[in-house]
């Protein structure tokens, strides 16, 4: 690289004159090192296209690389938006829609003939800047609405109400325990009956 | 490093003439610094994975491609790996994980952030929040 206070060389080493001495604060690029530049980078451009039309592995992501990249697509959407939930006492946390519903679930389904159907949840309307700008963040939940089947002939079928109490019981507690929410309501509704 | 840092300061001269000690300093430390942030976020990852109850790292979509991109820029020193990546910003190291626990998860957070702090600390880095995502349980 030239600097100002060197005498710029031609290509046979002899100094180029000047008419009017130029002072300048940063290196001085001659009009031949521009053209070399371009060239060496015309010529990258050119080994990079022939080396990706070749499949060289060298231009490109590999395959473990991009099947990783694919399941994580896919699982996001699995999981759905994270949800927000009280921080614990050493700091935040968020849960995915997938692992409230699996609380719901698992919570719908320790009640003696209940079983879990469909869970619906309403949640406060908490933007994703509260959370430096992760997109698809869900505030916190608000209401729930579960949608259970109840055993025929079993004792929960025969005090309905009490038995939805006791969903709704089992479910605000595991919310609680595993995620610190509370939410507003808890409806419950018995949509199925099953056999065993 | 103290060899690496006098090399620079030996072979390195500001436009003044003046040795470069601070700027040679600067670049072996920040070389330092980040060879040690690739250790710090191998033993983060072991720690995270040691912890009772974690199941695993469990990725998004954006530590996924924080991580790829470390890789295509040939950077092992980022702190970004599947699952746990350090979101400057927000001074914060975020940790995707898959709980599989009978204990109450918000417990198994709370010990996961403990651990990863601890680490943190141990490395000169108390300052950063650990938000734990859980992607599963």
């Amino acid at each position: 690289m030239q600097t100002p206070h060197e005498p710029e060389e031609n290509a046979q080493g002899a100094p180029i004159e000047h008419e009017l001495p130029v002072e300048h604060e940063l290196p001085v690029e001659t009009a031949e090192q521009s053209a070399a530049y371009d060239s060496l980078i015309r010529s990258a451009h050119q080994e990079w296209a022939a080396l990706e039309k070749s499949g060289d592995p060298s231009v490109s992501v590999s395959s473990g690389a991009l099947a990783a990249l694919k399941r994580s697509v896919r699982a996001e959407v699995r999981r759905g938006a994270q949800i927000s939930v009280p921080p614990t006492r050493r700091g935040p946390m968020s849960v995915s829609e997938l692992t409230l519903h699996t609380v719901l679930r698992r919570a719908v389904d320790t009640v003696p003939d209940a079983r879990s159907l469909r869970a619906r949840v309403e949640y406060a309307e908490e933007g994703a800047a509260s959370h430096g700008g992760w997109s698809g963040e869900r505030g916190m939940p608000r209401a729930v609405t579960l949608r259970i089947s109840v055993q025929l002939g079993s004792p929960g079928a025969r005090d309905l109400v009490r038995l939805a109490e006791d969903v709704r019981g089992a479910a605000a507690a595991a919310l609680h325990r595993d995620l610190g929410i509370d939410p507003d309501r808890i409806d419950v509704h018995i949509e199925d009956l099953h056999d065993q | 490093m103290t060899s690496d840092s006098t090399r620079i300061s030996e072979s390195t001269r500001t436009s003044d003439g003046a040795p470069a000690a601070a700027a040679a300093t600067g670049r072996a430390g920040e070389r330092a610094s980040r060879s040690s942030t690739g250790v710090l976020t191998d033993d983060l990852v072991q720690a995270v994975l040691a912890v009772p109850g974690v199941g695993g790292l469990e990725p998004g979509v954006t530590s996924t491609l924080r991580a790829l991109d470390a890789r295509l820029r040939r950077r092992p020193d980022a702190v970004a790996r599947y699952g746990l990546h350090l979101e400057e910003a927000q001074a914060r190291v975020v940790v995707e994980v898959g709980l599989r626990t009978q204990e109450p998860l918000r417990q198994v957070v709370e010990d996961l952030q403990s651990t990863v702090a601890e680490v943190l600390e141990d490395a000169g880095h108390g300052e950063l929040d650990v938000l734990v995502r859980v992607q599963s349980a």
